[in-house]
């Protein structure tokens, strides 16, 4: 019961798994019914009682998601989009065959573990708690883990650390009875071997505090921290060479929460406006939340430019020297350089204000725009 | 103590991790989460109902999670990323139940696995004894006894510790709550 509802809410959130609980099950029940079969006597009341009891467990969840899917509108496309992931790839074109092929197995040593000793550690004991394959807990675990696994590998024009996330806890699961089994073998003599492994790993242990912020920057693919040495770390598992530069905290560091703060204390946020060179950290629905933020808080006086503006047009220019200037902001966003482009040369008289965020490196200009 | 231990992780990881920037699919989370909040503030159920709708790339679940957390207070941008903190608190709790259906038997999940787990339960509770320097795999076991449930924690305290870094922002924390109810 445990597992389903961890399974059910799971799948709540993230929909996709669904076909980890279904797929399965639907094995499983096929099985039952192969067995059933051989087995005449009762068959069809405990055929009844599986079916009742499966029911009560994925009819709820199926009305959830068809509530979600089917209603207000038929998001079904949509939500198969999201399941194949295959729009927007990030890994596309950038790496070679090794890469996408050992990209997870580099996932695991970089980004759920923080020592290559613990890798090692882990991947003795996955290896030793396959040969307890037979065994159907481990088997069941160990095909959850090797399916999202490949399937993830496969999907290799969009690889992404996330993307075996939930079956990590899985692969831990197995490498602890993996390792149950190795200790039961050596455990005696080999006790200050184990001294050895530990103190190697409380060396690295050492560094997790600056390893963890280091390592979600190289997984979000942006300058989280306001790290003001950012460079881009795709297929760069090299944690000595990640940015790990003074993070925010600096007084002359420019901030993009400072630039969203200028746009919204230079403009009427009770008028529309419409901004191009959004980015990942300057994003639509943060800027939008900011300004509702901001009309809920009545302490705040706002300046309202002049009533004559019915509403404003405002460009982000991302300079291709700003730590903003991500491969990721490449790759999404940085088309609209052009565009901000063209606003300047065509509304240069109707700007109201700008500002050069020069540490940042970002250039914000307001504009007017009649209706 | 496991629960104590995993809380202590989860808010010392939100205090510390927490970045300063905000990213893309952070603001949606966030915003969808607030447009619900600000419904139910209005007591416009009907609202509520329809932006639970009409989200349109994830389910609803977790903008719910957002809203009620912020309900009773303002909507704050703390306030919603510390709902990722809760779902990693609960989800280490609940993966330690699983583990212990999962593998019943004794000395199945032995804090050897992981072995920095008794490092840190050793810097935590600064005890170096002489046990835990010969066996420092199975120190928890000698303090707690042999067949009580310390393979388990320990192995999900260091889960816990070590999928912490993963969870440095709502966009990751989202499939966190997935991976949380694990």
């Amino acid at each position: 019961m445990l597992l389903v509802l961890t399974f059910g809410l799971e799948a709540m959130v993230e929909l996709v798994l669904i076909l980890f609980i279904v797929i399965p099950n639907l094995f499983r029940y096929l099985r039952h019914i192969k067995i059933l079969k051989r087995v005449q006597d009762d068959s069809k009341i405990v055929l009844k009682n599986i079916i009742l009891r499966q029911a009560a467990i994925f009819l709820p969840l199926l009305i959830f998601a068809s509530w979600w899917i089917l209603t207000p509108t038929n998001k079904l496309g949509w939500f198969f989009d999201i399941m194949r992931s295959d729009w927007n790839p990030v890994t596309v074109g950038v790496g070679d065959k090794w890469q996408y092929l050992l990209y997870f197995v580099q996932s695991i040593k970089t980004s759920y573990t923080f020592s290559n000793v613990l890798f090692l550690v882990i991947l003795i004991g996955f290896l030793a708690s396959l040969t307890a394959f037979n065994v159907k807990k481990v088997r069941v675990l160990a095909v959850f883990f090797i399916l999202n696994f490949t399937l993830g590998t496969l999907h290799w024009y969009n690889l992404q650390d996330r993307y075996i996330y939930t079956s990590i806890p899985v692969l831990f699961l197995l490498v602890g009875f993996g390792w149950s089994k190795v200790l039961a073998k050596i455990m005696g003599p080999a006790s200050g071997l184990f001294l050895i492994f530990a103190l190697l790993v409380l060396k690295d242990f050492t560094s997790l505090p600056s390893y963890l912020k280091a390592n979600a920057t190289h997984m979000l693919l942006s300058p989280m921290y306001n790290e003001s040495d950012y460079h881009d770390t795709l297929f760069n598992y090299d944690f000595e060479k990640w940015p790990r530069g003074a993070r925010s905290g600096s007084a002359r560091q420019e901030t993009t929460e400072q630039v969203i703060d200028y746009i919204l204390d230079k403009i009427d946020i009770n008028k529309p406006i419409e901004i191009v060179g959004y980015t990942a950290e300057i994003s639509p629905d943060w800027v939008e939340l900011r300004m509702a933020l901001r009309r809920r808080d009545k302490s705040i006086k706002y300046k309202v430019l002049s009533s004559k503006y019915n509403k404003f047009l405002v460009t982000v220019e991302v300079k291709t020297t700003s730590r903003l200037y991500t491969y990721d902001y490449k790759r999404a966003n940085a088309w609209q350089l052009e565009k901000v482009k063209e606003i300047e040369k065509n509304y240069s008289d109707k700007l109201i204000e700008e500002k050069d965020f020069k540490e940042l490196g970002v250039k914000v200009k307001i504009y007017e725009n009649y209706y | 103590m496991f629960i104590v231990l995993i809380i202590v992780i989860g808010v010392l990881n939100f205090f510390y991790l927490t970045p300063p920037v905000i990213n893309w699919d952070e603001g949606t989370h966030a915003i969808w989460g607030f447009r619900e909040w600000l419904a139910l503030k209005d007591g416009n159920l009907l609202g509520f109902w329809q932006f639970s709708q009409s989200q349109f790339a994830y389910p609803p679940f977790g903008s719910w999670l957002i809203t009620f957390l912020n309900f009773p207070f303002e909507f704050s941008m703390n306030l919603t990323r510390f709902v990722s903190t809760l779902g990693f608190i609960f989800g280490g709790i609940l993966l330690y139940l699983l583990s212990k259906q999962l593998f019943s038997q004794k000395r199945v999940l032995p804090e050897l696995v992981l072995p920095e787990v008794v490092l840190i339960r050793r810097l935590a509770d600064k005890k170096l004894g002489q046990n835990s320097l010969r066996h420092p795999f199975f120190s928890l076991k000698y303090q707690r006894g042999m067949g009580s449930n310390t393979n388990t924690f320990s192995f999900l305290f260091i889960f816990s510790g070590l999928d912490a870094k993963n969870c440095s922002s709502i966009f990751l924390r989202r499939i966190g709550f997935g991976f949380a109810f694990f």
